[in-house]
């Protein structure tokens, strides 16, 4: 994304009200990195970088533009995926940044672990909150994603891991994409009494990208975009994506969510890309 | 997070003060609160505010605070307008019966009727046993963009024999939750007050709460300081054994509210894992501790008993 670009799309934000997120891929490859986030510090926006943490070029971030609403996310799968070097540098990197930085996990398969998750935020002295995101089928790219059937499984185990971390005092955030009906009554009790921030939403979470183009959210970025210059703001960018979607929206991921009396209230009945995935029928798409 | 509480209770021979009294008062803590950075202001009215008070106040309204009115008697109409289309803070603190004149002088007001966004908060004393939600929420109209904090009068030393107590506490949490489920059925949004520990609630109850959206963490206690008309401050009035003592100039507020409060205790009779340091939603901020004052003073039962059962199981869960 070039400056002028970047320009633009700040130009449809409002400091007080939106947050930036800078991603990727990822967005330390940027050549600008570092420039871009004091661009958007200097004016004052609450800033989240989302990164793999794997290179020292999270940390030319300059002094001036970490202030207070400058947050790192840093997603971290296995130390085994890793190199020796890129695992030496997410320390390296958790060590600067602190308890700016907190961790992101996605969920890929049912039975996964989160020893190392703990090891990170305790020796980096890291905010005490990870932000779960399950794995979702991405529109049109035929990836690797949790099936249905595993869901509750990975639920209960995202439990059984909420009240292992609680006892150094790190809980649990869940992104969009859940159902309520993924945990049972009783998990859900168990993750608020383990601090657990929990969502059940799901809701266009706009992802511009460069040549300002706009999608839904990242599980629709292999979709056809939007132009963001066709649209006045970015609420009717997002009412656009609504339109588009409006008959899958009303459908939730499963059979039962449309007689479910939290449907649309509390709970969007999952993720709209599994709801796609699982529930559109050709003739719908 | 601090709070600032004016009091504009008489403090000679409870007679109510005079509009310029309330007004002079208010005007010089706003300004106090405005060097300190201080947002958050709660106007406890006098016990017999009159409708004189809302001309004198609404100046006063227009600054960057978010006020809250006390009402513990029925407001004269211009008074909740006044804050009611200002979109402050509206706390209704009455005991639940047949009458609800104070719910019933908000409620009327044209500006919550219209539906304006408006925030309410009901502190309510409970009359053992513990009412049904219908009597509770009599008259109350939840309008779209509602929030609301459902809080409880405890048996403490200011809300008297007719509060809650301890001992009620399993079936009243379930008329809570029944209230916040009507509530939010109604597309008004739930808070719970600061005196609720988590561990009140069982882990079944936690899961229904869940799907209600009330926002977490609870039972977080936002330390009040309350300031008199003549200049006297003081801790949360729920915590008798601090003293009054003279508004100081050159201590901030904050400064003092943490000098006044001290350090926060966890009650070691009503949530058996908090005594221990080792409850996971005290380790993970998900519960705030609950009411300081009760937790350092002791949850009291209808007969004055500090309660003491731990509601946790042998297995850690609660009960």
């Amino acid at each position: 994304m070039s400056e002028a670009e970047l320009d633009t799309v700040l130009g449809y934000l409002d400091f007080r009200r939106d947050v930036v997120s800078l991603l990727g891929g990822e967005p330390t490859l940027h050549s600008r990195f570092a420039e871009i986030v004091s661009e958007v510090a200097a004016r004052r926006f609450l800033i989240k970088v989302f990164t793999n943490g794997t290179t020292p070029r999270l940390r030319s971030i300059a002094a001036s533009a970490c202030h207070d609403e400058l947050h790192l996310i840093l997603n971290l799968n296995r130390p085994e995926s890793y190199g020796g070097s890129e695992w030496a540098e997410i320390e390296e990197n958790a060590r600067h940044f602190g308890q700016r930085m907190s961790l992101s996990f996605n969920v890929y398969e049912p039975n996964f672990r989160w020893d190392h998750l703990r090891d990170v935020i305790l020796r980096g002295n890291l905010t005490r909150r990870i932000r779960i995101g399950i794995a979702q089928p991405i529109y049109g790219l035929g990836n690797t994603y949790l099936t249905e059937e595993v869901v509750p499984e990975a639920c209960a185990r995202l439990v059984d891991m909420a009240v292992d971390l609680a006892k150094d005092g790190i809980s649990l955030g869940l992104d969009c994409g859940f159902r309520g009906c993924a945990f049972t009554n009783r998990q859900r009790g168990v993750l608020l009494e383990c601090g657990a921030q929990l969502l059940f939403d799901c809701k266009p979470v706009l992802d511009i990208g460069p040549d300002l183009m706009v999608w839904r959210c990242f599980p629709f970025s292999a979709t056809p975009g939007v132009r963001l210059l066709d649209f006045r703001s970015l609420r009717e960018v997002a009412e656009h994506f609504d339109q588009v979607w409006a008959q899958a929206m009303v459908l939730g991921n499963t059979p039962n969510c449309r007689s479910c009396s939290h449907f649309g209230r509390i709970c969007r009945g999952g993720c709209l890309s599994r709801t796609v995935n699982q529930r559109l029928t050709p003739a719908l798409l | 997070m601090i709070s600032i509480e004016l009091d504009t209770h008489g403090v000679v021979d409870a007679v109510d003060p005079s509009v310029r009294e309330v007004t002079e008062a208010l005007r010089l803590l706003l300004n106090r609160c405005n060097e300190e950075n201080i947002r958050d202001v709660t106007l406890r009215l006098p016990r017999a505010a009159t409708g004189d008070l809302e001309p004198a106040l609404r100046p006063l309204m227009d600054r960057p605070f978010r006020f809250s009115a006390w009402f513990r008697t029925p407001p004269p109409a211009r008074l909740a307008e006044l804050f009611v289309s200002a979109g402050h803070h509206i706390t209704i603190a009455e005991t639940v019966g047949p009458d609800r004149s104070v719910l019933r002088g908000v409620m009327n007001s044209p500006a919550y009727a219209s539906g304006m966004p408006s925030q309410v908060d009901l502190f309510l004393a409970m009359p053992p046993p513990p009412p049904s939600p219908a009597e509770v929420l009599n008259g109350f109209v939840p309008r779209a963009k509602t929030s609301i904090t459902l809080g409880a009068a405890w048996n403490d030393v200011e809300s008297g024999p007719s509060a809650m107590t301890i001992s009620e506490e399993k079936e009243w949490v379930e008329v809570l939750l029944r209230m916040a489920t009507w509530l939010t059925a109604r597309e008004a949004t739930v808070y719970f007050a600061c005196g609720l520990p988590l561990c009140m609630f069982s882990t079944e109850q936690l899961g229904r709460l869940a799907l209600l959206k009330v926002p977490a963490p609870l039972a977080s206690c936002t330390p009040d300081l309350v300031v008199t008309l003549d200049g006297r401050m003081r801790a949360c009035p729920r915590l008798p054994a601090t003293g009054w003592v003279a508004m100081p100039a050159g201590v901030g507020l904050r400064e003092l509210a943490g000098q006044l409060l001290g350090p926060s205790e966890v009650f070691a009779g009503f949530c058996g894992r908090a005594s221990e340091w080792d409850c996971r939603s005290l380790a993970t901020g998900g519960c705030g501790g609950g009411c300081r004052a009760h937790n350092a003073l002791g949850w009291r039962t209808g007969s004055g008993v500090t309660a003491s059962s731990s509601p946790w199981d042998s297995a850690g869960h609660v009960r």
